[in-house]
């Protein structure tokens, strides 16, 4: 079970036994769970070998993975847009400055966008429709 | 009435007298007891090979405040436990450094005292909690052993995860 462990452990962390390890990542929640298997390789063949860490670890990849999918499809979420004048005309005298936002430690962190977002495509859609409806609604009378 | 002490004998040779009542907070020395029998004209020396005098210092002055607590409650071990119930006296208690921390979880699990093991597991988690592998690092000052392709595996990658 715990035969990846590496030989030499580092001397402080190597102090403690495995079980000790697995007994305090229970304390942890999910995603913190993930930060710690992804901080030494101990911890993680630790997160491995144990049943409950190996199922919370799960949850909590596929929690982020949802979350990264979702920022690729929902490109928004990826950049943060500032302009220096909130104005109704786009384009005129306004500087734009679009920044990246870090992905990967952004979906570790606690403040972090609701993953639903509200945006939706149809919304334009209908929005377009009713330009057409009334639009030529005159000619059909 | 007095209470009957007991000799703990430290890996280093030095000797703690406690109160029986005390020393029965750790199962380990309460079983032996149990087992052995006790007279109570006879001087009781128990060595405890695992644990230095620093750190069954540090056990006693522990135990001797948490005496008359009522035992911990068993818990399910699929339920996420909570970090932030350490009292202010044990926060107090476990203010030292990482290795006397270490040392205080291996007495614990020596002694099996579940009180203390449970306090001091709280303590390191609390540590890990909320951070990101770099500020993780940081605190237990451990160097990155993952290689560059391997921690780009870790990072995107839960096929070991997935294969149940």
């Amino acid at each position: 079970m715990f035969s990846l462990l590496p030989f030499v452990l580092s001397v402080q962390l190597g102090i403690l036994p495995v079980e000790m390890w697995s007994t305090i990542f229970r304390y942890l929640d999910p995603k913190s769970l993930l930060a710690g298997a992804r901080s030494h390789k101990l911890w993680l063949n630790v997160c491995r070998g144990d049943p409950v860490l190996r199922r919370r670890l799960h949850i909590a990849l596929k929690e982020e993975k949802s979350y990264l999918h979702n920022m690729i499809v929902n490109p928004r979420m990826l950049t943060s847009v500032s302009r220096e004048f909130p104005s109704r005309e786009y384009g005129v005298n306004v500087q734009k400055s679009i920044s990246k936002r870090d992905i990967y430690f952004s979906a570790l962190s606690e403040k972090r966008p609701p993953l639903n977002c509200t945006e939706k495509r149809d919304s334009g859609k209908r929005t377009n429709k009713m330009h057409y409806k009334k639009r030529f609604s005159p000619y059909r009378l | 009435m007095e209470m009957p002490n007991i000799k703990l004998q430290s890996s280093d040779g030095e000797t703690f007298e406690v109160d029986v009542e005390i020393a029965k907070c750790s199962v380990t020395i309460k079983t032996m007891l149990e087992d052995l029998g006790m007279d109570d004209e006879e001087e009781e020396v128990v060595p405890l090979p695992n644990v230095n005098s620093a750190i069954l210092r540090k056990v006693i002055q522990w135990a001797t405040y948490h005496k008359d607590d009522p035992p911990p409650p068993e818990d399910d071990e699929n339920k996420e436990k909570r970090t932030d119930d350490i009292s202010s006296w044990d926060a107090d208690f476990l203010k030292v450094d990482q290795g006397t921390l270490f040392e205080l979880i291996l007495a614990a699990n020596y002694l099996d005292i579940k009180g203390l093991l449970d306090v001091t597991c709280k303590t390191v988690a609390n540590m890990i909690k909320g951070k990101a592998p770099e500020e993780i690092r940081k605190t237990f000052n451990i160097k990155n052993d993952f290689t560059a392709s391997e921690e780009e595996q870790v990072r995107k990658e839960n096929e070991w995860c997935e294969e149940k």
